[in-house]
């Protein structure tokens, strides 16, 4: 039994709040662990907000983001679609600074750290005028 | 995002409930820079009722550290849950936080 969650994104932050009650609501009807729940909430909105930062700067709604989140047996696999210009997270992200003293510490550049540390696996490829990325969590038990 | 305040001694203690993530982050680094405008040094965040953290809400954090710390004021995070506190262990923000166990320890630091 394959049951899934699409929600269609405007160009907007405020959308994260929404989406994140959407993916806890979710995670209840299907009595999905509270780590995985978690781990799902964030990787989810770090992707969003790095391509609503990377493609929807300054698009208005000419900007969208599509998130289909599917539950398969033991796992979660998640589809993220946007339709900004190509951007592939995995090839252009810089490391993050993990090291440096508090005063030095860069205050950004975390969000695609989170998708990878918080994700069991993660892929990106361009699809027609999309960005896709394909994620998926394993489900903690 | 909630966020509610108590003193004692002198110090302000921020108890945060729900959630930080990209729609409020802002909000609440500015709730708590608010104060320090108005003179508070001291100030110890609680996480107990926390549910939710993403990167957007630790910026928010390492951003008023860096005020804090440059300010000469004390900064301390107590009373995390395991996943709130995993957060802050990939993002390397615990080597450079000061982050307790208990409310107790925060409150001493600060």
């Amino acid at each position: 039994v394959t049951k899934s969650l699409d929600v269609r994104l405007k160009n907007d932050r405020a959308e994260i709040a929404r989406l994140g009650d959407l993916i806890g609501t979710f995670g209840a009807e299907h009595q999905l662990p509270a780590e995985t729940v978690f781990n799902l909430t964030l990787v989810v909105e770090e992707l969003v907000t790095n391509a609503m930062t990377h493609g929807g700067a300054g698009q208005g709604d000419d900007f969208h983001v599509a998130v289909r989140i599917s539950l398969d047996g033991s796992e979660i696999r998640t589809v993220i679609e946007d339709s900004g210009p190509p951007f592939d997270p995995l090839a252009e992200a810089p490391e993050p600074d993990l090291d440096s003293a508090l005063e030095d510490r860069p205050v950004g550049g975390l969000g695609l750290h989170f998708a990878k540390a918080f994700s069991d696996s993660f892929a990106y490829q361009r699809a027609g005028d999309l960005n896709r990325s394909t994620v998926i969590n394993k489900l903690k038990t | 995002m909630e966020l509610q305040e108590e003193r004692q001694d002198g110090k302000l203690i921020l108890h945060l409930a729900g959630k930080i993530d990209g729609s409020n982050a802002d909000a609440f680094r500015q709730a708590v820079a608010d104060h320090i405008d108005g003179g508070d040094r001291s100030i110890v965040l609680d996480f107990s009722r926390l549910e939710y953290l993403s990167s957007a809400g630790l910026r928010s954090v390492l951003l008023l550290a860096k005020r804090l710390k440059s300010e000469q004021g004390g900064f301390a995070l107590c009373c995390m849950s395991d996943l709130i506190k995993g957060v802050f262990d990939v993002s390397g923000f615990s080597k450079i936080l000061p982050i307790y166990r208990t409310r107790a320890e925060a409150l001493a630091a600060v």
